[in-house]
């Protein structure tokens, strides 16, 4: 139990009326990556933002590196030691990339040894500390934000579709960063709409539909099954 | 109108620039951060500069010792009426805050009427006698306000981009979803951004006394070419509003010598929409 990352049990909520989880429960137990996949409007990215405080949770739990984290303020659930890269908006982009790391930083009041670690990790940054993060690539943005994300040294890093909206060569390199930040010890639960290629460097898959998760294996074992689109669908 | 006449008025037109500056930035800031249109700034102005008189005439002391006086009080005023009014519509509608400032408007326009009456007053009475040079006259007290205005706007630079808190600003004017994310306590924000907003407020008011003379009416008068000064700019982007309060206090004094002074406020609109048909957004993109 003690090294259990995330615990998410029976959620139920959403943003106005209807509930969108509706009993959702998972677990992320030391570094691993989970992979959560399935059809659109599933609430796949609700969860995401249930765990962060910026969904109402209107019943069941979130737990986080021991610590209750149901409908705590978003910058206290930062501070327990999780991150979060959301799929849109997720760099600040009036400000530089360095200083978007130092936001990262925020907490630990960063350092640049710290900043030169990110910079190691993402090369293509290192060239562009001084430029604007609004006038990044898509490739590079994205790159930004997982290293703004692991300026904070989180224990787990949430990623919501980190490669949506990529060119299909950009798709590889940054699932396989996201292997690279898995090796530093970080676990990572991360939503994917490449349910294979993100499946093939996962240790776990979890299938999620109508708000709930309706399947839940060891990444290889999912991937091997022939029923996997119609899972993927909703089916 | 000769070289000399031309040269004047951009030299008046720095001056209320500048003034036009100080009130656009705290417009700005307070709307990319706090996301409402703070209606009560020209009267929180005008309270900071009574703040001043206050200090002048109870200790003597020469307007420069009276002007952090000022700024610190109305930083602290601010705060407070954050703590006990703005504070409780965080989560209300922009349109429910831009009309509960109006009303903060006329309770800090009512406060000063009950202290200090009605009347006119100066800071210091008697003549000063320009400089000249080139035959352009440069009042020392015009000279005062550009150079602390300058100070003033310097030491937020260096605030803005060099220090945490700084930087946390910008971020939230950014994404204030996702500042909270990086762990950034929002309210603590909120609560810089008066104190801030408050002393430029405070200088502002202090400089458009200095220049004029103070009466209850004195910053909500120029509330409109300030709202155009932070809008032309880019709403949200204070570095904008700066730029946006020289180019309305210019274009104004220069307009002077073809139309009727009293239509400066309308010159101020003209310059707002011209530049928004050129540029959406302000002149540096403004917050959404």
């Amino acid at each position: 139990m003690s090294d259990d990352l995330l615990v998410i049990d029976n959620v139920h909520g959403g943003y106005g009326g209807a509930d969108i989880l509706t009993g959702a429960s998972l677990r992320v137990s030391g570094p691993e990556i989970v992979v959560i996949v399935g059809p659109n409007g599933a609430g796949k990215s609700t969860l995401m933002k249930s765990i962060f405080g910026l969904v109402q949770i209107r019943g069941g739990t979130i737990s986080a590196l021991g610590h209750d984290i149901t409908n705590k303020r978003t910058d206290l659930i930062a501070k327990a030691g999780l991150a979060y890269v959301p799929q849109e908006r997720n760099v600040f982009p009036s400000l530089t990339v360095d200083e978007n790391l130092d936001m990262g930083g925020y907490l630990n009041s960063a350092t640049s040894a710290q900043k030169d670690r990110i910079y190691a990790i993402f090369p293509q940054l290192a060239n562009r500390k001084t430029q604007r993060a609004g006038s990044l690539s898509g490739g590079e943005r994205q790159m930004l934000a997982m290293g703004r994300a692991l300026m904070i040294e989180p224990k787990l890093l949430l990623l919501d579709e980190p490669t949506a909206a990529l060119a299909p060569k950009l798709v590889d390199e940054t699932l396989d960063k996201i292997g690279e930040i898995k090796a530093l010890g970080v676990g990572v639960l991360m939503v994917e709409q490449n349910a294979k290629q993100a499946l093939a460097r996962a240790d776990r898959g979890i299938v999620m539909v109508m708000g709930k998760v309706r399947m839940e294996d060891d990444a290889a074992n999912l991937l091997a099954r022939p029923d996997l689109p119609e899972l993927f669908l909703g089916g | 109108m000769t070289i000399t006449d031309f040269l004047q008025l951009i030299i008046f037109g720095i001056v209320s620039g500048a003034i036009f500056a100080l009130g656009g930035i705290g417009i700005s800031v307070i709307f990319g951060i706090l996301r409402f249109a703070h209606l009560a700034h020209g009267d929180m102005m005008t309270f900071g500069a009574y703040l001043a008189l206050a200090a002048i005439t109870s200790m003597q002391l020469p307007v420069l010792a009276a002007l952090p006086i000022a700024m610190i009080g109305t930083a602290a005023a601010a705060i407070a009426l954050d703590y006990v009014f703005y504070r409780r519509f965080r989560k209300a509608r922009p349109v429910v805050l831009l009309i509960s400032s109006f009303g903060i408007a006329l309770v800090l326009r009512s406060v000063v009427q009950l202290i200090w009456g009605p009347g006119n007053y100066v800071y210091e009475s008697g003549i000063s006698i320009p400089y000249v040079i080139f035959d352009l006259r440069i009042k020392p007290d015009h000279l005062l306000i550009v150079a602390s205005t300058i100070a003033i706007i310097v030491a937020f630079h260096l605030f803005l981009t060099y220090t945490r808190l700084g930087k946390a600003m910008r971020a939230m004017s950014d994404d204030p979803n996702l500042a909270r994310v990086s762990g950034v306590d929002t309210e603590r924000v909120a609560v810089w951004t008066w104190a801030i907003g408050g002393a430029l407020a405070a200088a502002g008011g202090v400089f458009l006394a200095l220049d004029t003379q103070l009466n209850p009416l004195l910053c909500w008068n120029i509330l409109l070419p300030m709202f155009a000064a932070a809008i032309v700019g880019g709403i949200g982007r204070p570095y904008g509003a700066i730029a946006g309060g020289l180019l309305i206090g210019i274009v104004e004094e220069l307009s002077t010598s073809f139309i009727d002074p009293a239509y400066k406020p309308a010159v101020a609109f003209v310059i707002m929409v011209a530049v928004l048909l050129w540029r959406p957004t302000g002149i540096l993109k403004g917050t959404t």
